[in-house]
C-alpha cells in the first residue's frame, strides 16, 4: 500500500483481488483512482463481479479528527 | 478464533474486515467497519452496500434514527445475505443504513461494528498483545 498511497496521494483507490490480512490492506491491483468517492464508487459497483474481490481504499491518512460517533439506533414501533 | 489489529496510537480505532455476501453470488466484499463496544446495532454505509449489488428497494419500511455526535440522521434497515469475521458469519443479518457521503462523513470506514454482531458469542479485547478473540 505504501507505493500506491506514493503514486496516488490522497486519492480513492479501487483495488481488484486486494491482499486482506486481518484489519489490514497490503496491496492488489489498481483498477480506478479519483479524488471523487462517488466516481470510484461508480466503477466498483460495475466491475465487482469481474474479480474475486473488489475494495475501495484511501491513499492516505484518515483525519483523527473525524470520527463516526454513531451513539445509537432507535426504531419506532 | 483470533483477529489481530493494528493500533499505531491511542487515537487510533479498532477496524475489523468484515465481508459482505454480494446478493445470490458467492462474493463477497470486504468493509472495514469499527469495532464500537458502545454501539448496539451495526451500521454500514448504504453506498457500500449498493456497490456490493443491494437494491434501495430492499430497505425495510421501518422509521430508523441514528444519533451521532452533532446531529440525528434518518436511516434504514436491510437485511443482507451475510456477514463474517473469520469462521463468525450470520446469515440474513439486519443492518441499520445511511448515505455516509449524504451526511459528509467521507470517512475510510464504511461503518460500524456494534453489540448485534456478537450477541451469543464471547468477545475478548487483548490490548496488550492487540488481538481479538471471539469465542462461540
Amino acid at each position: 500500500m505504501e507505493k500506491i498511497k506514493k503514486n496516488f496521494p490522497n486519492q480513492w483507490i479501487l483495488l481488484g483481488n486486494p491482499d486482506i490480512q486481518h484489519d489490514k490492506v497490503y496491496g492488489g491491483i489498481v483498477l480506478f483512482h479519483d479524488d471523487d468517492k462517488k466516481a470510484v464508487l461508480a466503477f466498483a459497483k460495475k466491475e465487482i463481479e469481474n474479480y474475486n474481490m473488489v475494495k475501495v481504499v484511501f491513499a492516505g491518512e484518515a483525519s483523527k479528527a473525524v470520527r463516526l460517533n454513531i451513539f445509537k439506533v432507535s426504531e419506532k414501533a | 478464533m483470533t483477529y489481530s489489529f493494528h493500533r499505531g496510537s491511542e487515537d487510533d480505532l479498532i477496524v475489523m474486515t468484515a465481508y459482505l455476501r454480494l446478493p445470490g453470488k458467492k462474493l463477497y466484499y470486504p468493509l472495514s467497519l469499527v469495532l464500537d463496544t458502545g454501539a448496539s446495532h451495526t451500521v454500514i454505509d448504504l453506498n457500500m452496500l449498493l456497490v456490493a449489488g443491494y437494491d434501495k428497494g430492499l430497505r425495510l419500511n421501518r422509521d430508523v434514527k441514528v444519533q451521532t455526535a452533532n446531529k440525528i440522521i434518518d436511516a434504514d434497515k436491510i437485511i443482507v445475505e451475510e456477514l463474517k469475521i473469520l469462521e463468525r458469519s450470520i446469515p440474513n443479518f439486519e443492518v441499520t443504513t445511511y448515505d455516509f457521503l449524504a451526511q459528509e462523513d467521507l470517512l475510510d470506514y464504511d461503518g460500524v461494528l456494534g453489540l448485534d454482531f456478537f450477541q451469543g458469542t464471547q468477545l475478548l479485547i487483548d490490548f496488550v498483545k492487540s488481538q481479538l478473540t471471539i469465542s462461540f
